[in-house]
């Protein structure tokens, strides 16, 4: 397995950055790679995403609003790295709408009980950065241009997550603790975005169900038991053994995580009970407008050719 | 040097928001020597900072200029920012996040900072002058450091409501026992005269001595703490003397046990070359504040006989309006505030009154900012009454800034912004 890498504590993250517009890494200014410019820089995960058709799923995304987009997830893993996946709206010099995505790949071991955190760490920041390079790449400025062609845009690709604010939208210690139990999957993702290789999806049995006459999809996250709910046979519970051996290399944890560990990584809601239910309020009111959303620009789309998709 | 030079100075991977600020106060603004700019820095959070391009002196400066920002002083300023930046943990300076010597000048960014005097001049300081006093107290952690200019424009609060020193180019370090200062740029008004004379006289023999360096050090502190309470100094265009004090502190509530403990402490001060230790000090201004009465005893200040005045007797006093840490604190606070919380619930509260309630709990959230209660009352009627998503997301991100553990705000701020966002998308 290959080493955490932790700094002073703190696991540190790569990042990529990927856009259009620009000639890096590319003879075009077609969606590509801005960072790192160097491809032999990129490990595991992050070189399975070098080949994925973007067409399509850059085309699923154009038509959403910009808090649409920034609310997709996809965290996809391997046995010794996770990698979380953010798009983010711009536009491109010519003031048409463009997208910019980020990744972020830490590496990670299965027996930490803090991976929950970590990946809301994790997806806190790549959703943060693909927000912020938005806006610095908004319009192609040619400063930013050139430093990406000089390599100078960034002073490094690492990133100390110790210093980042957890995702809170999703519940991802829950969500981590349920993953562990499975042996098979690759991934968790929202619907739009399991494009990129991810198994399990982050909504409803209705929506996987849905999506599962699209992409390969084994399972969903119920939000509501906290567990993962299986749609095929391709996800296996790991057996569970008494005792704890390390996981050897380009495998996966041979057992669950004990439930005491589990426990430890629940978060505290410290605020009153009263916010606690406005809060929950809120929550379920923007995540029913959220499916409100999405099914009536799935009817228009249907019914009327959006002109602006490419 | 030019806004685009510095956007094409500073990797915009690392950098956004950058925004070139028009005329802070300063020699440097005044004089063009510098560029300043407010930007968010990427890493570490996205921490807002403030950026100071120090442009080098070109081949025609003239001698002012040179001394100033000269390659020389500035490759000077660069050496001893990068040792300092190592020390910044045990220092009192504002977080260096990034110092780079180029060719044409010398960037330095720092963390952003509310300045001690714009909170001042709010009269919002009271609270923060035992704060000051321990914060940027010389003798506690890292020693062998000295600020030349030490003033209210000079000290910055930082989002953790820590208080730090700015203007990096005058912090030095000790060699031999002694400060090289290479710019002698102070406020000698804010000193008695025999403090600016004993200064003046070690810069005249190449650089001040250790003990010169702490009595100049702990009365700049102190009295930056004093004018928490008391406010801004008057300027009158010379040494700060017994008449300035008194007059000074004649406009202060004489009842309040904080201006009483100032008075005695600033009139002993400027009549003695031997000012205490901060520590001692601090400890007895709390003391005082909490017990709601005047110190009792002698002022730490321990002047020689032949210079000592009578101190005006004050007896025993409760002041009419007393601060908050005299009161008996915040759950009778709390206390007289519930029968407008169920008030509230109830519905009795129309929409001016609860405008007004609204009022009163920032008034008391800022003045007991690590009650959670407070914070929680406030985005109670700013999101389910006010039902303004704007004043939510100010009040939650002042809530973090003062609870920053409490996940419970964390994941209510991600609720309000995702609302928020929505009134801005319904809007346009």
């Amino acid at each position: 397995m290959e080493a955490t890498n932790i700094v002073g504590g703190h696991p540190q993250a790569d990042v990529q950055l990927w856009g259009k517009g620009y000639r890096i890494t590319a003879d075009s200014e077609e969606f590509q790679r801005y960072v790192p410019k160097d491809p032999t820089q990129l490990r595991g995960l992050e070189r399975n995403i070098q080949t994925t058709l973007w067409g399509g799923l850059l085309e699923s995304l154009y038509p959403l609003r910009e808090a649409e987009i920034s609310a997709q997830r996809c965290v996809l893993f391997d046995s010794s790295d996770l990698l979380s996946v953010s798009f983010a709206k711009t536009e491109d010099r010519h003031r048409r709408p463009s997208l910019v995505l980020t990744t972020c790949i830490v590496g990670i071991d299965w027996r930490d009980p803090q991976l929950g955190e970590t990946t809301a760490r994790a997806v806190g920041l790549s959703s943060r950065l693909a927000t912020t390079y938005a806006e610095a790449l908004r319009v192609n400025p040619d400063n930013v241009g050139k430093q990406l062609r000089e390599n100078s845009f960034l002073t490094s690709r690492s990133f100390d997550l110790g210093e980042e604010n957890p995702d809170r939208t999703v519940e991802w210690v829950n969500a981590i603790s349920a993953v562990k139990k499975w042996n098979g999957i690759t991934g968790i993702s929202t619907p739009r975005l399991l494009a990129l290789g991810a198994n399990v999806v982050l909504g409803t049995k209705y929506e996987a169900e849905r999506a599962k006459q699209q992409f390969q999809v084994d399972g969903f996250f119920d939000t509501r038991d906290r567990e993962i709910k299986t749609l095929s046979d391709r996800l296996m519970l790991w057996e569970p053994k008494p005792h704890t051996p390390a996981p050897s290399s380009g495998e996966r944890p041979t057992h669950p995580p004990s439930p005491a560990a589990s426990a430890q990584e629940k978060p505290a809601y410290q605020s009153s009970p009263e916010l606690y239910w406005v809060a929950e309020c809120l929550q379920n009111l923007t995540n029913s407008v959220d499916r409100l959303a999405n099914v009536a620009i799935e009817i228009l789309e249907r019914m009327i050719p959006d002109k602006r998709r490419r | 040097m030019k806004v685009d030079d510095l956007n094409a100075l500073l990797p915009a991977g690392e950098w956004t928001d950058v925004q070139v600020l028009n005329q802070p106060p300063g020699m440097m603004a005044n004089r063009d020597w510098a560029l300043f700019a407010k930007a968010k820095r990427v890493r570490g959070g996205g921490k807002a900072a403030f950026i100071k391009y120090i442009v080098a002196a070109g081949s025609h400066a003239g001698n002012t200029t040179l001394i100033v920002t000269g390659g020389s002083r500035l490759n000077d300023i660069y050496g001893r920012l990068r040792s300092l930046q190592q020390l910044q943990d045990t220092i009192p300076i504002v977080p260096l996040l990034e110092v780079r010597r180029t060719g044409a000048g010398l960037l330095i960014a720092m963390e952003e900072v509310t300045p001690l005097r714009a909170i001042i001049d709010r009269g919002e300081a009271y609270h923060l002058s035992a704060k000051v006093l321990g914060d940027l107290d010389p003798d506690a952690g890292g020693a062998g450091w000295h600020h030349f200019d030490v003033c209210p424009d000079n000290i910055g609060l930082l989002p953790n409501q820590r208080c730090v020193l700015i203007d990096v180019e005058s912090f030095y370090l000790e060699s031999d026992g002694r400060y090289s200062v290479s710019v002698p740029a102070w406020k000698p008004f804010r000193a008695p005269k025999e403090l600016e004379v004993a200064v003046q006289i070690q810069l005249a023999a190449g650089g001040i001595d250790r003990s010169v360096a702490a009595r100049k050090l702990r009365f700049e502190v102190a009295l930056a703490a004093a004018e928490c309470v008391l406010g801004p100094i008057p300027f009158v265009g010379q040494n700060l003397d017994r008449g300035i004090v008194e007059a000074w502190i004649a406009s202060a509530d004489a009842d309040d046990p904080a201006v009483v403990f100032w008075k005695q402490e600033l009139l002993s001060a400027i009549n003695t070359d031997n000012f205490p230790p901060l520590k001692q000090l601090r400890e007895r201004l709390e003391s005082a504040v909490k017990s709601g009465v005047e110190p009792t005893g002698a002022p730490l200040v321990q002047v020689p006989a032949a210079n000592t005045e009578p101190v005006q007797p004050a007896g025993i006093a409760i002041s009419a309006i007393p601060p908050v840490e005299a009161k008996s604190g915040w759950s009778k606070e709390w206390a007289l505030i519930l029968p407008m919380v169920h008030a509230l619930r109830a519905g009795r509260l129309g929409g001016k009154e609860i405008v007004e309630y609204r009022q009163v709990l920032q008034q008391v959230a800022m003045r007991y900012p690590t009650q959670a209660d407070a914070w929680n009352e406030l985005l109670l009627v700013a999101i389910s009454y006010e039902k303004n998503a704007a004043l939510a997301l100010s009040v939650v991100n002042e809530a973090i800034q003062h609870i920053s553990d409490d996940d419970g705000l964390t994941r209510m701020r991600n609720i309000i912004q995702m609302w928020a966002r929505e009134r801005q998308n319904g809007s346009d």
